[in-house]
């Protein structure tokens, strides 16, 4: 309320001042109605922001001026110097009030019943007699005693003070745009008391609103002359001459980086003091143009408390709006821009965030719920919080919404994890309101305030915590027009990348704590326990590439953020950063989404700015790919806890990992004892003859004294695999973020603090023992007994990779297949199992309608069937028996799975 | 710019109307483009280029502040490319924009009848229908008239 408090003295502050001059023109030209229309108005709108406002005596004292004013302006009443003087009287008390409040904050008590009197009386009596003009007078010469001198001492300096130091806080006087809304709503709002308070006073006419027409001209009016106000400190600018400015200062610091860029690198000229002089003054006015522009972020909050008060009452919900920082200051064009997303996503809590109260005591939480907006600087940004104490999202219904639609397969959508899903609600066409109200769910989404924060190169991040609540983060620049930028060189090309999405540079050289690694010729950079993908800057853009050995060159890489992904732009230089004035490029070069604008460098060179977003959408392929299979890897070992890994290093020096338990021995076998047979490589070891496989397709050994092998058994047999060098044992999950096509590997993912590839033992077991080995085999390793088969149905890679060798190990001969679809058609092409162990989650067919196809039809109707899943819910376990699993596994349950197959099979047999 | 071309248009003294055109020549072919059209005429000058951009446009440059998106005329009209180092840029705006037509030389103003304006003949490439509009016949030579806006207002819907 204080902000409005000071609005208003500010304005009727200069509506007052505007006044005194219309009225001395009036009693010049008594008849003119046009001035006599704005009098009215500007009285009529002091009285009723008054009353708005809660300044009853200030409302008495200017309801019975406009009453007065009403009957000139009507015509019913003669403008006589008599008038004239009580009018003005008026004015004046009206102004001493004001001045007042602005001292104290509150109306000042006094007596204006005299004042009223005259006034009424003026109104009454058809002719103001001698004594009506005498008492006046009389009247005025009292009050100005009191009046005038308050004013002179106190009021006048103070006001003037206390102007100057409330534009300092705000800013917002002199823009007339905003601060001539405050005047526009509250007029509305202002009428009914207007009329009440008619009403009461029964003489007199009802005050008609006034009309547009009155509007206009009074809008007309103060602008002229507006210069002649000297009282008053702040003045109203029209925008487009700020806007103007701000243009001229902006290339005024372009030719000034140019100047500089002149002389930079001659130490002592003799234009250095003037050049630094002019390049500080030039910062300075830079700073106080872009302040003209700058507006507390309270001003697109400003209905916020009435939006929120409609929707608690239409809903039945009990709702407290929290605002905080609502001094912040950001620039007007920006503030327009997300006045709207802001206010959608106030809604969006509101109405789908908060709970209703007995939904809220039923979770225990205060039947009232709570909207809180909190805005602050950092770093050159303004962060934008809006959180809600309601039921957060619920991300089961998130992920149905996907499958749904079909945004994703449904495996797709069930491997991603909860943080992942709550990403689909800035997803076009996303609501998921159950039932549209008319607050939110009409199609305008999340997607949309996404696409209006973005474009203000903005982020918006967004965290929620079912039972909890939702809270969006929204970081925006403090400004549009003037951004700090890196440049950065690639092959011969320069280009600006916006600081603000710059998170480090980080200098890469072969052999240095930084190297930029390969994983399937996509670059990717490990910092701090972090797999970064890469971007070439010079293959993104099509770069001519006169050097092909860039690769191995020094070079930059700018990591980036966007919205949700952090990746590495690859450059080969950069420069230092500058302040850029973006210049939008011409619509028929708007198509190239990797620019967002071009510039005018202080060399006056033009340049190209790239834009993060559209680089990170550009890659988005490769990119949305690599995250989706890294993650569906990621999610199914998610509940993976640490297993030992054991580290080596294969064919070259890449670390490469594989799973302990999966290695049986580790031994050093000298180069000597290595035979070669059938196209083998053979070592007699522990009175068998043990296959040793090399890393990747080839089967030929490098030239060394002995060699590190792994030794793999599998139920008996055994083979060797021969590597670089032993590392280490250490404890790690196996997150797989990067998937791999090279045979022998899993994929890659950080182990130890490193980019590791993940041995694909499978692949391993099959090379060394493949079924013309078997053949081959030496019948005294006891392999003649017809091997158990076990039918395996997993659609992750991993799993399929990482049980087969345990099952292996276990004595069975294992089938994997990738899908239920297969396995179906392995029964249908007449294959036999003993065993059949089924994920549940998988794409197409899944788990159940795998397992209950499998019971009512064919050949495996009676073999029993393993479920294996990450979902362990009861629910889950009593339907799987229902269906006709023979046993419910979890997935990270290893030793479970052995104990089930065997019971399984005991069972099988008794 | 529509305005512009006829504002270009001269009253004779016999009440026929003359209109000034700036020759040049692109390829083999003589243009014209209407003078008051014509905001600035460049020497050639270091051109930015744009990676990504579409094959006809040559890059940007800088017009005391302003930047120039500047188009490569003999790309569009399909002639072999030439050294951008060594043409001539022709500046026009466009919807507050400013864009050059590359061109390898500029010749006279030369002030035609508006009269001697013939339609386009039809059968002209699509590419030169989209930026020539009228023929000029004039001292013998046809000058095909350019009009950037056409193509320009093309090319932005595109």
């Amino acid at each position: 309320m204080d902000d409005l408090l000071q609005e208003f003295i500010a304005e009727a502050t200069e509506n007052l001042a505007v006044i005194d001059q219309e009225l001395v023109r009036l009693e010049q030209n008594p008849n003119d109605a046009e001035i006599l229309g704005n009098i009215f108005r500007l009285v009529h709108t002091v009285k009723g922001t008054c009353g708005f406002l809660g300044l009853g005596r200030l409302e008495k004292v200017a309801h019975s001026g406009e009453n007065v004013l009403g009957k000139f302006r009507d015509g019913e009443l003669d403008v006589s110097p008599n008038a004239v003087t009580i009018i003005l009287e008026c004015i004046d008390r009206i102004r001493d009030i004001l001045s007042a409040i602005e001292e104290t904050g509150s109306e000042p008590e006094g007596d204006d019943s005299k004042l009223i009197k005259n006034l009424d009386d003026l109104l009454l009596g058809d002719a103001p007699g001698a004594t009506a003009a005498d008492a006046g007078t009389s009247d005025i010469s009292a009050d100005d005693e009191n009046g005038t001198i308050t004013m002179n001492e106190f009021g006048a300096p103070v006001a003037a003070e206390f102007m100057a130091e409330f534009e300092a806080a705000t800013n917002t006087a002199p823009i007339s745009q905003e601060a001539s809304t405050p005047e526009q709503d509250v007029q509305p709002e202002a009428s009914p008391l207007t009329e009440s308070s008619s009403a009461d006073s029964t003489a007199l006419p009802p005050c008609d609103a006034p009309s547009a027409e009155e509007d206009e001209a009074a809008e007309a009016a103060p602008a002229q002359k507006r210069e002649s106000v000297a009282t008053t400190s702040s003045l109203r600018i029209n925008v487009d001459v700020l806007e103007n400015l701000m243009t001229l200062v902006s290339e005024l610091v372009l030719a000034r980086n140019q100047l500089l860029q002149m002389v930079r690198g001659y130490d002592d000229h003799e234009f250095a003091v003037p050049l630094q002089l002019l390049s500080h003054i030039t910062t300075d006015l830079q700073e106080g143009v872009m302040k003209t522009r700058m507006q507390p972020i309270g001003n697109a909050w400003s209905k916020l408390p009435r939006i929120v008060r409609d929707l608690s009452v239409a809903q039945g919900k009990k709702i407290d709006l929290v605002m905080q920082g609502a001094e912040t200051e950001l620039d007007r064009q920006i503030l327009d821009l997300i006045k709207d997303p802001l206010t959608h996503m106030v809604r969006n809590s509101a109405d789908h965030g908060l709970e209703s109260p007995e939904d809220r005591i039923a979770a225990g939480k205060p039947e009232s719920g709570t909207i809180n907006l909190n805005a602050f600087h950092e770093g050159g940004h303004i962060i934008v919080e809006i959180s809600d104490n309601g039921r957060g999202l619920n991300t089961e219904r998130i992920r149905q919404k996907i499958i749904e639609k079909k945004i994703l397969p449904e495996s797709g959508a069930r491997a991603l994890s909860d943080q992942q899903v709550q990403q689909y609600i800035f997803h076009p066409g996303f609501s998921t309101a159950e039932k549209v109200t008319n607050v939110s769910g009409r199609g305008v989404g999340m997607d949309v305030v996404r696409t209006n924060i973005e474009q203000i190169n903005g982020s918006i991040d967004l965290m929620s915590v079912q039972g909890e609540g939702t809270t969006v983060t929204i970081k925006i620049p403090l400004t549009l027009a003037i951004i700090s930028a890196l440049l950065v060189k690639c092959k011969s090309e320069r280009f600006a990348i916006p600081q603000f999405s710059v998170l480090e540079l980080v200098r890469t050289a072969p052999n240095s704590e930084h190297q930029i690694e390969y994983i399937q010729q996509m670059p990717v950079l490990h910092l701090r326990n972090q797999l970064l993908p890469l971007i070439r800057l010079d293959q993104l853009l099509g770069l001519d590439d006169p050097d092909e050995d860039s690769k191995t060159e020094d070079s930059f890489v700018v990591v980036t953020k966007t919205g949700n992904s952090t990746f590495g732009i690859i450059v080969d230089k950069v420069f230092d950063t500058e302040e850029i004035v973006v210049k939008p490029v011409s619509p028929i070069l708007r198509n190239i989404k990797q620019f967002s604008g071009n510039t005018i460098l202080g060399d006056g060179s033009v340049i190209m700015i790239l834009d993060p977003n559209g680089i990170a959408a550009s890659i988005g392929d490769i990119d949305t790919n690599l995250k989706t299979k890294a993650d569906n890897d990621k999610s199914a070992s998610v509940d993976e806890k640490k297993l030992p890994l054991l580290l080596f290093k294969g064919e070259g020096d890449e670390p490469m990992a594989v799973p302990l338990v999966l290695v049986a021995r580790l031994e050093d076998i000298p180069a000597n004892e290595i035979e070669r047979s059938g196209g083998y490589n053979l070592v007699q070891y522990r009175d068998t003859l043990m296959p040793l496989v090399s890393l990747g397709e080839g089967n030929t050994l490098d030239e060394r004294e002995s060699h590190p092998v792994l030794v793999f058994a599998d139920r008996g047999r055994q083979f060797g695999l021969v590597v670089n060098e032993v590392l280490d044992i250490v404890d790690d999950t196996i997150n797989v973020e990067m998937p791999s096509i090279r045979k022998g590997t899993l994929g890659s993912a950080v182990i130890n603090g490193r980019a590791t590839e993940v041995l694909d033992s499978a692949y391993y077991i099959q090379k060394a023992l493949g079924d013309s080995f078997v053949a081959n085999s030496n019948p005294a390793a006891g392999l003649t007994g017809q091997r158990p088969r076990t039918l395996l149905v997993d659609d992750s890679n991993f799993f399929r990779s990482l049980i087969s060798p345990l099952l292996s190990v276990e004595g069975w001969d294992v089938t994997a297949v990738s899908s239920a679809k297969d396995a179906l058609a392995l029964r249908d092409a007449g294959e036999e199992f003993q065993l059949i162990i089924s994920d549940i989650e998988m794409p197409e067919i899944d788990g159940f309608s795998f397992a209950s196809n499998v019971r009512n039809d064919g050949r495996w109707q009676s073999t029993p069937l393993i479920a294996l899943s990450s979902k362990t819910t009861v629910n889950d376990i009593n339907r799987a028996h229902e269906i006709g699993f023979t046993d419910y596994v979890a997935k990270n349950d290893r030793e479970g799975l052995i104990r089930s197959i065997r019971s399984v099979l005991t069972d099988k047999a008794a | 710019m529509q305005q512009n071309t006829n504002a270009a248009v001269d009253e004779m003294p016999d009440g026929e109307s003359l209109q000034q055109i700036l020759t040049t020549t692109v390829g083999n072919q003589t243009f014209g483009i209407p003078v008051l059209c014509a905001q600035d005429i460049l020497r050639p000058r270091p051109i930015a280029r744009v990676q990504q951009a579409e094959a006809y446009v040559s890059g940007l440059i800088n017009l005391r502040g302003r930047i120039v998106t500047v188009i490569d005329l003999r790309h569009w009209l399909g002639f072999e490319s030439a050294d951008a180092n060594e043409q001539m840029h022709v500046v026009m705006e466009f919807e507050g924009d400013l864009y050059s037509f590359l061109v390898d030389s500029v010749g006279d103003v030369v002030k035609v009848p508006t009269a001697a304006v013939e339609a386009v003949p039809p059968n002209l490439p699509a590419q030169w229908r989209m930026v020539i509009k009228n023929v000029l016949r004039h001292d013998g030579e046809l000058i095909l008239i350019i009009e950037g806006d056409a193509l320009l207002t093309e090319l932005s819907n595109n």
